[in-house]
């Protein structure tokens, strides 16, 4: 069975009058969306898109998106989808050092024209295509043609520039390299197995368990791996509605979807939460059919998911956490728990299992803090172009996260920080996210802030500032037996101090700074 | 406000959530320069709403225009405005 008819698991068949892909006026049933794509398959090998080809894609529609990506994958070559808005010379560099075959842009972006750069070297020149529009309109018979009318005001032309001219047979497994969005020169790009992207929508409709009468609202761009495989193949796999927009997401305008689409699923990420949360005009909009909401990427606050668990009590509320390189989702915590466990991202998810080992690679007891490990069939393949960086991460089947954490008894894990926060005091590593934890979940301490204050040339105490609750009178004593409840001593800060403020950065995380 | 000093702190504030290097000037492209995707850009307006007591409403808004740097401003400057 090919990578595409995993993907779709026999929708296209079983599903075939249903809905499966919306956005804005366009709707595709499951056999209108094989048809689009096999056309548009059909085009691209025309122009000589082959299995194993290495195919960039970018483009600001989120439907067409999906089509072009889908179209790759059915021909056997390999998307590296790209943000729609990439500038010209950063999308050069990544093209020249993945020595990509093809890129496929929207017609009408003008920010990218390879036919007029000079700077790629790719060996015999850089050839221009166009796929005239009309591509995603599916005429009212089969046999009928286009009706000349509506495709004029169909915006789908796409542009095809044929770049680097071989294929690479180390790619024989790749069906999707994905790119971090690191801020480094050129990302690091993940390859991505049709057992990684299988293994991971397995185990992610195990814990959701969606229906095929659910309808997905997507939102995040789909050049993030969380809306790829989590999102959008998890949604064809299951046979659901998805429901996308060309629309920025602002909080009026999340609402009016999942009002009128009826939307029973929502993949969001806090930002876009947090200001739902925060409508006052919330009450207004009949939202009963949600009945989950996933949300990713960066925790919450525990008063921010208390505000989300009280206004929406019917709803099944999960929190995931993973990486790209885990394809991407490792852990999963569902609404009963994120009370209970409050800062935990939850248990493994299915076929995953999860580790926490010290620097010597010794697994370590629960509670006690080390690297997050990850082993599973959703473990990347590798990093493309990039052995040196593949061995230090994927060592012996073992996802090394660079993360830091520790399990409890309960096999919940808990996310401390990043190996890259770390602070030296009296010899010992100390991650601060850990004790700011600690301090924060004290009642009356809103924030927190570890930090080393340096005292001679070579040594630095540890010192926590907290800003308190208005009106909150501080048990000092208290706090510090609190915190040796659970902290060992050598992380107890020598010196709390309560400040009206701690500094904060334009966009208003607090600034990490080691004072004197 | 002043426009000078509204200019120079969102400026930080541009720089500090895409993490870019690149110079920011009138006509820089918040999207195409910068990286600001839909997310971001929504992130970034949360940012200014809570750091300016203010509240946009982005009616009758176009978003392929508003992302270049002095529309942007612009924008932000009008509502503060409103605001007061």
């Amino acid at each position: 069975m090919s990578f595409y008819d995993i993907l779709f698991n026999n929708n296209v068949k079983v599903n075939a009058g249903k809905s499966a892909l919306e956005c804005d006026n366009t709707v595709y049933t499951y056999e209108e969306l094989d048809r689009v794509i096999t056309r548009l398959a059909e085009r691209l090998q025309k122009i000589g898109v082959g299995r194993m080809d290495k195919v960039m894609l970018m483009h600001n529609n989120p439907c067409q998106y999906t089509l072009i990506m889908l179209a790759i994958i059915k021909i056997g070559a390999i998307p590296m989808p790209v943000y729609s808005k990439m500038g010209q010379s950063k999308l050069e560099s990544m093209i020249q050092f993945y020595e990509v075959n093809y890129l496929i842009k929207a017609a009408d972006n003008i920010f990218i024209k390879l036919e007029e750069c000079d700077t790629l070297q790719c060996g015999e020149g850089i050839d221009t295509y166009e796929i005239e529009r009309g591509w995603t309109y599916i005429p009212e018979t089969q046999d009928a043609a286009a009706n000349i009318d509506d495709v004029d005001k169909i915006k789908d032309g796409l542009i095809v520039y044929r770049m680097f001219r071989d294929q690479d047979s180390s790619l024989e497994l790749v069906k999707l390299i994905l790119f971090t969005s690191g801020t480094t020169s050129t990302p690091k790009a993940i390859m991505l197995s049709q057992e990684n992207i299988y293994a991971n929508i397995t185990s992610i409709c195990d814990y959701l368990k969606l229906e095929k009468e659910d309808n997905i609202l997507l939102i995040k761009d789909l050049s993030h791996s969380s809306s790829i495989t989590s999102e959008l193949f998890v949604g064809l796999f299951t046979g659901c509605k998805i429901v996308m927009t060309t629309q920025l997401p602002i909080t009026k305008m999340i609402l009016k979807i999942l009002e009128k689409q009826n939307i029973s699923v929502f993949f969001a990420v806090p930002t876009l939460l947090k200001g739902i949360m925060s409508y006052t005009k919330l009450p207004e909009y009949d939202l009963s059919k949600l009945r989950i909401i996933n949300f990713y990427g960066a925790s919450m606050y525990y008063m921010d998911i208390l505000r989300l668990v009280e206004l929406f009590p019917t709803v099944d509320i999960f929190y995931s956490y993973g990486q790209t390189e885990a394809s991407p989702r490792v852990t999963y915590i569902e609404r009963e728990n994120l009370l209970k466990k409050p800062a935990s991202c939850g248990r493994e998810i299915k076929n995953v299992k999860v580790y926490i080992e010290d620097t010597e690679g010794n697994l370590l007891e629960p509670n006690v803090q080390g690297e997050v490990i990850v082993t599973g069939a959703n473990v990347m393949l590798g990093y493309y172009k990039n052995p040196e960086k593949t061995a230090d991460t994927v060592i012996n089947g073992k996802l090394h996260t660079r993360d830091l954490g520790y399990m409890d008894e309960d096999g919940f894990l808990y996310i401390t920080g990043r190996m890259d926060n770390m602070i030296i005091s009296g010899g010992k590593n100390i991650y601060p996210e850990e004790i700011e934890g600690v301090l924060t979940s004290y009642e009356g301490v809103i924030e927190a802030l570890c930090t080393a204050r340096k005292k001679g040339n070579e040594t630095s105490d540890l010192i926590a500032y907290i800003v308190l609750n208005e009106g909150y009178v501080l048990d000092y004593e208290g706090l510090l037996e609190y915190c040796k409840s659970y902290l060992e001593l050598y992380k107890i800060p020598k010196e709390i101090i309560v400040v009206e403020e701690l500094e904060k950065t334009p966009s208003g995380k607090i600034k990490r700074t080691v004072t004197n | 406000m002043n426009k000078e000093n509204l200019f120079k702190e969102l400026k930080e504030l541009v720089t500090e959530l895409s993490k870019s290097t690149q110079e920011i000037t009138e006509g820089t492209n918040m999207t195409y320069d910068l990286g600001f995707d839909s997310i971001l850009l929504i992130e970034l307006f949360t940012a200014i709403e809570e750091r300016y007591h203010v509240e946009f409403d982005f009616e009758g808004i176009d978003f392929e225009k508003i992302v270049i740097y002095e529309n942007f401003v612009n924008y932000v400057a009008s509502v503060i405005e409103v605001s007061k």
